[in-house]
């Protein structure tokens, strides 16, 4: 379990954080909501340490600051918004994401080698294991990446617009492999855009909106209680079991 | 990378170097050659040409080739820029610039050589990369700031040479780079730092690999990057650095070598360092034995030779990027 209390970001005089109190629950998927700006991935950075803040973020109860590096990777994986294409294979990728669990020198155990070889079944890639990031679509470089993150075995997944250039398609089966990954007993937390595609797979809802948390609970509370309606000023549909949203 | 590929390497590299010693601007017929190698009484003076002038000086085209080739590989990683380079970037003028600055004032200390030169480089590829943070972390913002801080330390470097005769004599083949009157005895610290060098580069392989991946992921995935990239940028610094103490400013080494390395054995760090410090090697021990036979008696500095053939490479590379862009 992650928990926040009072955390708060600032660049230069501009609060972009401010104060946010949150828990993030084991085996949840977990979908963080708002408009562009509002601090979303600015709170994914907080949590995968790659900014500095105030205030306090505990992982199963310890403060993550006293965690050492690799510990932490081997808790917490985190992929960012934009990713780099190297010319390395999708193989050579998964692997990386083993890192956290070998020595300096990168060797892999056969235990490793199987781990890495499931990671790349479960994401679909094996058949691309091969080929080069720079050759592949949008899609399946954010696929080769997800076998990497698999790879890494940390509980808690943090995820910030992974289907930015992904069709609507492609969009919605990522996300699909992503809650499977509750399978596992993976804690999702993604950095979403696509609200009917948080409301039908997320378990839980963060709403962010201004530097503040303005909602954090499971999504049929958010639901009942119409937070994502009075955020984006969007209006519900309720159609054969599916819900969407539009502008109002 | 197959074993195969590093022995045939290997042999390239123990062919090159037969080849700079055997051949020369003064032609050694073959009979007077193994009686040279000998040290036989009637062949003395091919004796000293072999072990005084040309070993010596294919060591030093070894060294110089391995070292710059293990800077570019690195600094190219670090920076996460394929066009960075020792030259490029102005690890090389600022490790001269420090060379001059010593020689100018210091002018008997030339055994505090390789250090002024380490000081200077290594502080230029902190100024850049300050300049970078400060701008913005774009490949081409580290390209510009080398330029720039480059055409600064030169400027000084032209200043400094001008005030004094004998430096600016010292500074015109420097600044050419190339390995004449190079000594076994002012081979022993640089060699011993780009050993050095080599074997931390290889030790951090894995770790300076992902950083390929952006600092994001690659610390996400539990690499220290800042621990990685200051050990990288202090061994690409010191590497070049003591290239420069002995070869002066041997320019497109580092930029070119790391490239035909990849198309070699990929992308891989450790596969990388290892196939670049023999590419490099070879590179700069034929560049050099061309350098020697092609106009003899006169002879071609290699770092003219090194311009010739990297200044086209470099403008290749930025057409291609931007092929690739388009």
């Amino acid at each position: 379990m992650i928990e926040i209390k009072d955390l708060t970001v600032k660049y230069g005089k501009k609060t972009v954080l401010d104060r946010i109190c949150l828990t993030l629950s084991d085996e949840r998927f977990t979908a963080i909501l708002g408009k562009n700006g509002s601090g979303k991935s600015t709170l994914l950075s907080c949590i995968s340490r790659q900014i500095k803040y105030s205030g306090e973020i505990f992982l199963d109860g310890k403060n993550i600051d006293t965690i050492g590096q690799k510990e932490y990777a081997r808790s917490v994986s985190f992929l960012p918004q934009s990713l780099t294409k190297p010319a390395v294979t999708v193989k050579e990728l998964t692997e990386f994401g083993r890192n956290p669990y070998t020595g300096l020198d990168g060797r892999l155990s056969t235990e490793d080698n199987s781990i890495v070889e499931e990671a790349l079944k479960t994401t679909g890639m094996s058949e691309f294991s091969q080929r080069l990031l720079p050759t592949l679509s949008g899609g399946e470089r954010q696929k080769a990446y997800l076998s990497m993150i698999i790879a890494q075995q940390a509980n808690h997944i943090l995820l910030d617009e992974p289907t930015t250039y992904m069709d609507i398609c492609a969009q919605e089966e990522f996300i699909e492999l992503i809650a499977l990954l509750k399978q596992q007993k993976k804690s999702p937390t993604v950095v979403m855009h696509d609200l009917a595609l948080a409301v039908k797979y997320a378990d839980d809802i963060v709403i962010v909106e201004k530097g503040n948390c303005i909602f954090n609970g499971t999504k049929e509370k958010c639901l009942d209680e119409k937070a994502i309606e009075k955020t984006f000023s969007v209006k519900r549909i309720d159609t054969e079991n599916k819900i969407f949203f539009s502008a109002q | 990378m197959k074993k195969r590929n590093y022995i045939i390497l290997f042999l390239a590299l123990l062919v090159s170097c037969a080849l700079g010693i055997i051949f020369g601007s003064v032609k050694i017929e073959p009979e007077m050659f193994i009686k040279g190698l000998v040290w036989s009484e009637d062949a003395l003076n091919q004796s000293i040409i072999i072990y005084h002038l040309r070993i010596p000086r294919v060591l030093a085209g070894l060294l110089a080739g391995v070292g710059l080739s293990i800077s570019g590989v690195l600094l190219q990683s670090v920076t996460g820029n394929d066009l960075a380079g020792p030259n490029i970037i102005g690890v090389n003028a600022g490790a001269g610039f420090f060379c001059i600055l010593m020689l100018s004032f210091f002018p008997t200390m030339l055994k505090f050589l390789p250090i002024a030169a380490f000081t200077g480089a290594f502080l230029t590829t902190l100024l850049i990369l300050l300049i970078v943070k400060k701008v913005n972390s774009k490949r081409s913002t580290v390209i510009l700031a080398g330029i720039a801080v480059t055409t600064l330390l030169n400027a000084g470097i032209s200043f400094l040479s001008l005030l004094d005769s004998d430096v600016l004599a010292s500074y015109n083949s420097f600044s050419i780079g190339g390995l004449r009157g190079a000594e076994i005895d002012e081979l022993i610290v640089p060699g011993i730092i780009i050993a050095v060098c080599f074997i931390i580069s290889l030790l951090f392989s894995r770790q300076t690999h992902l950083l390929c991946l952006g600092d994001s992921v690659a610390s996400s995935l539990g690499v220290k990057t800042k621990t990685v990239r200051f050990i990288g940028l202090i061994c690409a610094s010191a590497s070049a650095a003591a290239v420069v103490s002995f070869a002066g400013l041997l320019g497109f080494v580092g930029l070119v070598v790391p490239h035909i390395s990849r198309r070699i054995c990929g992308s891989e760090q450790k596969n990388l360092l290892i196939t670049s410090g023999f590419v490099g090697a070879i590179l700069v021990i034929i560049a050099d034995l061309v350098g020697r036979v092609l106009l003899a008696p006169t002879e071609i500095p290699v770092g003219i030779l090194m311009a010739v053939l990297g200044a086209p490479f470099f403008l290749f590379l930025l057409i291609r990027r931007r092929t690739d862009n388009d």
